[in-house]
């Protein structure tokens, strides 16, 4: 649309531009008259008059075809009104009421008519089609002037200048509030009335209530006997299908092969520790107790690792597996020939994995293949889940249960415990891992000790066993659990024998499947129950539960059935899921399918996935780390930058969230991550990689405070010259260099040439300076340093704040020269020497000054104290501590100081003088007991470089330096200085 | 009317809630949902129940089946073979391991193929550590007890239960089901009531049976006749057809429309949080070309951010609209 109208119509839009006032009016008189289309003409007509003669005749043009329009609507809305009996108000709602807008292929129009008119006309047009028609037309005038004029003069009432986006300014006329009100009466009448607040109108609602009793009442009173005829058929069975049909024998499994067997072999090896040998798994109570006894000297050989025990063990598990199902065929001498195999590398003792991991999907079996497989291996299984307790100390108690108790009774079987759900009750849930690890811990604690004491342990296994402190896992522990991740798992992962679950070919599934329902007599199709399958992705009892869930409605069961009548199950899905869904284009199903439900369902499943996901921080950062790695096609980069603008946004918002805990926000994340998905989504499978970087970040702030705390070790002098960004850029590379000289020989330090040992000197100055040492790493994290030289086992020496790390960036090896361990051993040496060395130099100047100063201070107060005590007249009598502790210039200045401190207190002018007789004498004083040696506070002297009594000890100062050089004096000085001064020293004690 | 408004005030008294009252105790009386409740009706007559979850929008008669489906499989027998737990019972991993269970134990004399039942509303307020307590429990006693879940939110359910028990989607009922039960109410409680009332009434339910009574019978109990002004002066909530409409509106380039339509809905004193809330749930849902709903949920993200900074005037909620407008003009220009 034009903005800016020709001046005519301007004209004739202002001249049409009915006041509020009037058109209230209009309105009003439309209200209460019940025809529609008369009160209508009369507003325009009179407008037209007003109005410019060229637009006239555009404008009767414009009210016929608006009343056309409006006589059509009327049409439209009285069949639905026909048959009601409405009273008038209604009636006359319904004809305020408009049909509902036209579609915007009217808009079209408008555009084709603008090739072909002229402006003006187009401009007409344009009044005609394209604002809201549904409003009556009065209003929808009103509604349509408020456009913009090119002058303010042109509006009559208020108006408002607005800058276009070409620059031009323009006035738009301010539509006065009443006008809006108006508006809204009418509009609120419309949306309340007669829109139709529901799809169907109750009417027809009502009727077709009526017409379904009635149907209903004719088919009980014809069809009630063909209702009974159905009934009788009543189904007894008292348990669930999934009870009914769980495999009671290891052959039934569904589950996959390999993992079956797997955990089979795995139950099998404990054979040998738990059984002693074949008999306790045979029922064959015949030969119960010959074998008994051949068991304990069995058992005797092989606690004591004897290499027999492992020739018998195969054959013992031969046996148990001929017991049990004697159908096996081959696949039991596979399994008896890997069993050898295994056996032969485990030798007696329980195997290397105390613990078995099963995890997966909920409804594939896992608990029934360990109940399954302990059963078919001998075991009485006990279990624990999540419905008990599980807290460490009941947990463990019911583990010791498990593994040290034996029944009492004959038939007695050794326990297997499986622990269901580990993974779940999170928090409680580690308590059970806490106490699986400590008899871990135990048990290889006590490997450990047993190879000590295999001698002692000959005389009597069992008993040793039992009677331990420390319990042991001596009996197998089979873990369940859906999240392998989940965190309270991670020291179980490492130590258990981990396996996860596949899910079982649909095939299988689909052919269990059938056998029960044939089994239950229920007719279905093989497509059906591979849909049924496909639905709950393989889980074979949710597959079950829907079955017999089914099974009541009615007799065959088809595909659609399905579909529609079962819900879906809700899956977790982890992070990984959601990134991969984003990422990853669906293929369209069929062409069939209309692209717009199709798309919709998409949207929504990607919402409710993310939304179910709901770690939204992690799920935008792994969006952010991986989108770059994706392969789209973006020649222009538009399709990135969009994304990455995407991000910034749902970034803002996170930002916005975190700042103000507004979390409802949070519900737009969604939205982000599945426009980002929408624009670079791949047919290709993507490859995601889990978001680092946070914890790079977290790496990167260690390796701050690392250098910060550095930085504060170095002293001051040295460290001020240090930046972290220089450092770290221009500094380290260098430094590491340095610290690294080729040239240091590994030999002992006399052995040394003489410019060895100044580069070994001057070696450590940098890195006592530095405040870098060498300290003991683990092997297992060699620093930068210890990769040459020093063997791997051996204790390495790294630097100590290991600045190394600092140059260690991606793909970059630094090539300097790393010393062997031996100059590393001699520079840790020499640094510690020269630590000590410096360390007892720098306490000594420390103290020393200390000293000084304190005493000084010290002096200082006892002469204020004299000076307040006395009058001015002290001051000779406060010469006598001076005297003695000989002070410097500095405490002729203190001295000073104090006393003017004290004038408000003591008497006024006499001191100032007496200050200046201080000074003097203090002067005198110390020019003459200079001589005495004093030496160490001649620097303090000459710093103060005071300017009479500078002059006065010169030459003597250099003198007394040399003298102090020679005989370093340390004294020490109590710290608190009242105390301090009381003490009298005697300056032949200082010397 | 007005005479036999006060008749019936007299009776009125102290009622209990309609919604209660005309709670059906029968599963084939239960409204709508027709597939999943003719299957309950089938285990109501053959017994062995299931595990069963049922899962739906709230006043859809997912409560109502379940304790009804009780009542006829177990009938004299129900007060010792039925425990009810809802939200307001503790339902902690404690009560689980206790409470349940023991009830799990707990011997019962009923007839062959009924079992105890254990009904558990609203399971999607449980935490997923009693979930996850009731898993084996619900298998190793699957021959003398039987679940009975109800939940608006299936995915608040840990996997491993949904994989225990048939899972039934309850959705919401259609105008015709609601109308059907109204009409019997109406009729049984004599209310004057013209039939646009019903349809308000109909209309600020949205597919909830449990709201339309509610608000029939405060209709009711307040103006003692069903109209529409009378039904819209009790239920005041945004309505999402009004912001349907307003979107529809901007969608088929409307603006002025759907501001004035803003406009009212502002005028009607709703609070511009409320309204950014319903609209974006309005357009998470409307049935929009993707690009553009994904435009606009990020605008309304941005608006809702500002208005959530405390500038929630009416220019904000415009503002906005116009952002629409602006968005579906480059989308056509596309």
């Amino acid at each position: 649309m034009d903005d800016i109208p020709l001046p005519e119509e301007l004209e004739w839009l202002e001249s049409n531009s009915l006041l509020p006032e009037e058109e209230e009016e209009i309105y009003e008189e439309y209200e209460e008259e019940l025809e529609v289309v008369v009160p209508h003409q009369n507003p325009s007509s009179s407008s037209r008059e007003t109005g410019s003669t060229s637009s006239s005749q555009n404008q009767i043009s414009n009210n016929n075809e608006n009343n056309k329009k409006r006589s059509w609507s009327n049409l439209k809305e009285n069949p639905n009104n026909t048959d009601n009996n409405v009273d008038s108000l209604d009636a006359k709602r319904n004809k305020v009421i408009p049909p509902p807008p036209p579609p915007s292929r009217e808009e079209g129009k408008v555009g084709g008519d603008v090739d072909m008119d002229e402006h003006v006309e187009e401009e007409e047009d344009w009044l005609r089609y394209s604002p809201p028609p549904q409003p009556p037309s009065p209003i929808k005038a009103a509604v349509q002037e408020k456009f913009v004029y090119r002058f303010a003069s042109e509006i009559d009432g208020n108006c408002i200048p607005v800058t276009g986006p070409s620059g031009d300014r323009v006035y738009t006329k301010i539509i006065s509030y009443q006008q809006n009100e108006m508006l809204n009466n009418d509009l609120k009448k419309l949306t309340t009335s007669t829109k139709g607040l529901i799809s169907v109108p109750v009417t027809v609602l009502m009727e077709r209530l009526e017409q379904d009793a009635l149907a209903k009442a004719l088919q009980d009173s014809s069809g009630s006997s063909t209702n009974l005829i159905d009934t009788p058929s009543s189904v007894v069975t008292e348990q669930l299908w999934v009870n009914k049909y769980a495999p009671n024998s290891f052959t039934d499994l569904l589950s996959d092969e390999h993992t079956n067997r797997e955990v089979l072999l795995w139950l099998k090896q404990w054979d040998s520790c738990v059984f002693g040998s074949e008999i306790r798994s045979t029922t064959d109570d015949v030969l119960t107790a010959l074998r008994r006894h051949s068991s304990l000297a069995h058992h005797q050989k092989l606690s004591g690792t004897n290499p027999n025990g492992k020739n018998r063990t195969p054959y013992s598990t031969n046996k148990s597996y001929k017991r049990p199902d004697s159908s096996y065929g081959e696949e039991q001498n596979i399994k008896s020939i890997q069993e050898s195999w295994n056996n032969r590398l485990t030798v007696t003792s329980p195997p290397d994995h105390k613990v078995l991991l099963l995890c997966g999907p909920p409804g594939l079996g896992k608990t029934t293949l360990a109940h399954v497989a302990a059963k078919h291996c001998g075991y009485r299984v006990v279990e624990i889940n999540a419905s008990d307790d599980r807290s460490s100390s009941s947990i463990e108690a019911k583990i010791l249960d498990v593994v040290q108790m034996n029944s009492v009774m004959a038939d007695a079987k050794p326990k297997c415990l499986i622990i269901d759900e580990i993974d779940g009750a999170l928090g409680e849930g580690k308590g059970a891992v806490e106490v699986i690890m400590k008899m871990i811990a135990a048990e290889k604690k006590y490997e450990a000790g047993k190879e000590n004491v295999a001698q002692k342990e000959q005389h009597g296994k069992v008993s040793s066993k039992r009677g331990k402190k420390s319990a042991t896992l001596s009996r197998p522990v089979i873990c369940i659990c859906n999240d392998l991740f989940a965190p309270a798992l991670r020291p179980l992962r490492q130590v258990a024998k981990v396996h996860m679950f596949v899910k079982p070919t649909v095939n299988r599934v689909v052919s269990r499947l059938k056998y029960i329902c044939n089994m239950e007599g229920f007719r279905t199709s093989s497509t059906a129950l591979t849909a049924l399958a496909a639905h709950t992705e393989c889980d074979i009892r949710s597959c079950l539960n829907t079955l017999q869930f089914l099974n009541k409605k009615r007799e065959t069961l088809n595909a659609a059935d399905i579909s529609s009548q079962v819900g879906h199950k809700d899956m977790s899905k982890s992070v990984f899921d959601v990134w991969k869904e984003v990422f990853h284009k669906r293929k369209p199903k069929g062409e069939l399918n209309p692209m717009a439900s199709a798309v919709s369902s998409d949207f929504d499943f990607l919402h409710s996935l993310i939304t179910n996901c709901g770690d939204y921080d992690l799920t935008m950062d792994g969006i952010h780390e991986n989108i770059l790695q994706l392969h789209y096609h973006d020649p222009m980069m538009q399709k990135t930058v969009k994304c990455i603008n995407t991000l910034g946004v749902s970034d803002h918002l996170h930002q916005y969230i975190m700042r103000t805990q507004q979390m409802s926000l949070l519900a737009y994340q969604p939205s982000s991550a599945i426009s980002i998905g929408r624009v670079i989504a791949q047919i290709q499978k993507p490859n995601i990689e889990w978001p680092k970087s946070s914890q790079r970040y977290r790496l990167l702030v260690e390796k701050k405070d690392l250098l910060k705390c550095w930085c504060s070790k170095i002293p001051p002098s040295i460290s001020r010259h240090l930046s972290t960004e220089s450092f770290v850029g221009d500094a380290v590379s260098l430094l590491l260099y340095i610290l690294s000289p080729p040239t240091l020989r590994p030999v002992a330090l006399h052995l040394l040439s003489e410019r060895e040992k100044n580069d070994m000197s001057q070696l450590v100055n940098t890195m006592v300076s530095f405040s870098i040492s060498y300290k003991n790493m683990n092997p297992q994290t060699p620093a930068n340093t210890s990769r040459y030289g020093a063997a791997l086992d051996a204790p390495t020496l790294s630097l100590d704040p290991p600045i190394g790390n600092f140059i260690n960036f991606k793909d970059y090896v630094s090539d300097h020269f790393g010393l062997s361990l031996a100059v590393k051993q001699l520079l840790v040496h020499e640094v510690e020497k020269q630590k000590i060395l410096s360390g007892s130099i720098n306490s000594r100047s420390n103290h020393s000054n200390d000293g000084e100063s304190n005493t000084i201070e010290g002096d200082g107060n006892a002469f204020s104290t004299k000076v307040k005590n006395k009058t001015s007249n002290g001051v000779q009598s406060a010469e006598v501590p001076k005297g003695q502790l000989i002070p410097g210039h500095q405490c002729d200045e203190e001295n000073i100081n104090i006393a003017r401190n004290m004038t408000p207190s003591t008497s006024g002018s006499n001191t100032s003088v007496a200050a200046g007789n201080i000074e003097v004498k203090a002067s005198q004083s110390v020019a003459k007991k200079k001589h005495c040696g004093a030496s160490n506070f001649f620097d303090r002297f000459r710093k103060g470089g005071g300017k009479n009594s500078a002059n006065a000890g010169n030459a003597l100062q250099k003198s007394a330096t040399i003298e102090r050089d020679s005989r370093p004096l340390i004294f020490k000085f109590n710290e608190g200085f009242t105390n301090a001064v009381k003490r009298p020293v005697r300056i032949s004690e200082l010397l | 009317m007005a005479s036999s408004s006060s008749a019936s005030s007299t009776t009125l008294g102290y009622e209990m809630p309609w919604v209660e009252k005309y709670r059906p105790n029968k599963v084939i009386d239960i409204v709508g949902n027709e597939d999943a409740v003719s299957r309950l009706e089938i285990i109501a007559r053959d017994g062995n129940m299931p595990n069963l979850i049922l899962a739906g929008p709230p006043g859809t008669g997912k409560t109502t089946s379940i304790l009804a489906l009780a009542h006829e499989l177990l009938g004299p027998n129900c007060k010792e073979a039925v425990l009810e737990l809802n939200a307001s019972d503790d339902r902690g991993i404690d009560v689980v391991r206790n409470k349940i269970k023991m009830f799990a134990q707990k011997k019962v004399t009923l007839p062959p193929g009924r079992h105890k039942i254990i009904i558990l509303d609203e399971a999607d307020s449980m935490t997923s550590g009693a979930q996850q307590a009731l898993r084996r429990t619900m298998e190793i006693y699957s021959n003398s007890t039987r679940f009975g879940l109800a939940c608006n939110m299936s995915s608040k359910i840990i996997e491993p239960i949904q994989s225990r028990c048939a899972l039934v989607r309850f959705s919401r009922l259609s105008d015709q089901e609601i109308l059907g039960r109204l009409m019997v109410v109406v009729q049984a409680e004599k209310v004057p009531y013209v039939p646009e009332g019903l349809e308000a009434i109909i209309f600020t339910a949205d597919g909830d049976m449990r709201q339309a009574l509610n608000n029939l019978q405060a209709t009711f109990s307040g103006f003692r006749f069903v109209n529409q002004e009378n039904v819209f002066k009790v239920c005041d909530q945004p309505h999402p057809l009004h912001v349907k409409n307003m979107v529809r509106n901007i969608l088929e380039g409307n603006f002025d429309d759907a501001c004035a339509a803003l406009k009212q809905l502002y005028d009607m004193g709703y609070s511009p949080t409320d309204v950014i809330t319903t609209l974006f749930r309005i357009i998470k849902n409307y049935d929009m070309p993707e690009y553009l709903k994904l435009e606009f949920l990020k605008e309304t993200g941005f608006a809702h951010m500002r208005i959530c900074d405390g500038v929630g005037s009416l220019l904000q909620l415009c503002g906005l609209l116009a952002k629409f407008s602006i968005v579906r003009e480059t989308a056509k220009a596309m």
